[in-house]
């Protein structure tokens, strides 16, 4: 006998019998959350650590609608999307947004075309080139960040020549290939902050300030978060920005500079876990009735 | 990011117990722990990895060190 199946009507229809994959590495809060808020919605929810799947097209079986990419690791999370794509399954992030934003020097490329403030920078391959960027970036100091890097590491803040000497010759000895491709970015100097801002689909739908008296505000360098309005600029800057972008569900950097706001880098696998308390916003929710908005449109 | 608690006074129904894999310290921490999930142990610090859970137990194994590729 066929039992009646009632229709949840305190679920959307967007929700209704879809299936969200979270595609994982690490599980961190930030994913837990994200369970939890699509759960909450009524929608089934699978976990997916990628590291444990065979990205065969002949063999992987797809029982989800839409992923949601949130591998720590971001060469195994590239994959991963561009692997379910082929497969014809919609990801947030998308691929395109993905490799904007998993490089610094193509995201500040791709920011200066259209015309977002983004502070002054280049990229070079060596000692000689870096000597004279310095000149073209207004003069020490610079800073020196890995292009893929990430959590504040591996940043240097280049006081004068003999620090860029033996920086540049520590990526030159020391570094994978990836290393030896130079971003250099002007010092901006700013008020003891900066702040995060969180933008889905074009909309800052809240922001952080980041405080800390050293000049990496990286909350994972343990900056501390508190609230930040929305300004009207803040708003614009946001949307032009990841409108360059693609939207999608972005966390921008942000500086105060006498000049106004500057989106200094674009992060596209966001971690929010500090940050739901002191906005009073459930961004984990935000970016799973994002992912339905995909879903519906796909 | 959970950090595993010395086991001690009344138990609690929101946590599990195990033994932390490097040190045998007693440990508890919360019972909602995914599989894949970083946890540390408070007695000698180590990052470990919530490798299975299987009946309600938990098996755990040393954390993989972070890359040069993780973060946002």
């Amino acid at each position: 006998m066929l039992r009646k199946i009632g229709v949840n009507k305190s679920v959307p229809n967007i929700y209704f019998m879809k299936t969200l994959a979270i595609l994982h590495s690490t599980v961190r809060a930030e994913e837990k959350m994200l369970l939890k808020a699509g759960q909450g919605r009524g929608l089934v929810v699978k976990l997916i650590d990628i590291r444990e799947q065979i990205f065969n097209p002949d063999t992987f079986i797809v029982d989800f609608d839409i992923a949601l990419e949130r591998s720590v690791s971001t060469v195994k999370g590239t994959y991963a999307v561009r692997f379910l794509e082929a497969m014809n399954i919609p990801v947030v992030n998308s691929s395109p947004i993905s490799s904007i934003c998993e490089d610094k020097f193509i995201t500040s490329l791709i920011l200066r075309r259209a015309h977002v403030q983004t502070p002054q920078f280049a990229l070079v391959f060596g000692i000689d080139q870096a000597k004279e960027a310095v000149e073209q970036l207004g003069g020490f100091p610079v800073v020196v960040k890995p292009n893929g890097g990430s959590w504040g590491r591996l940043l240097a803040k280049i006081n004068d020549m003999d620090s860029l000497e033996a920086i540049i010759e520590h990526k030159d000895v020391l570094g994978s290939p990836q290393q030896k491709a130079i971003y250099m970015q002007a010092y901006v100097d700013k008020p003891g902050r900066d702040i995060r801002a969180f933008v889905i689909n074009g909309k800052a739908i809240c922001a952080i300030y980041r405080a800390s008296e050293h000049w990496i505000t990286n909350t994972a360098r343990g900056a501390e978060a508190t609230n930040c309005p929305i300004t009207k600029e803040m708003a614009t800057l946001s949307k032009k920005a990841s409108d360059a972008i693609g939207g999608g569900i972005l966390a921008m950097d942000i500086f105060e500079t006498d000049e106004g706001l500057m989106v200094n880098e674009v992060n596209h696998t966001m971690e929010f876990k500090n940050s739901e308390k002191p906005t009073g916003v459930s961004i984990s929710g935000a970016i799973i009735d994002y992912c339905m908005e995909v879903l519906k449109h796909a | 990011m959970v950090i595993l608690k010395k086991r001690g006074g009344r138990e609690n129904k929101n946590f599990m117990n195990t033994t932390c894999i490097i040190c045998d310290a007693d440990v508890s921490f919360p019972k909602d722990v995914e599989e894949s999930e970083v946890i540390t142990c408070s007695d000698c610090k180590s990052r470990l990895v919530v490798e299975k859970i299987d009946r309600k137990k938990v098996i755990l194994a040393k954390a993989p060190d972070v890359e040069e590729d993780w973060g946002e």
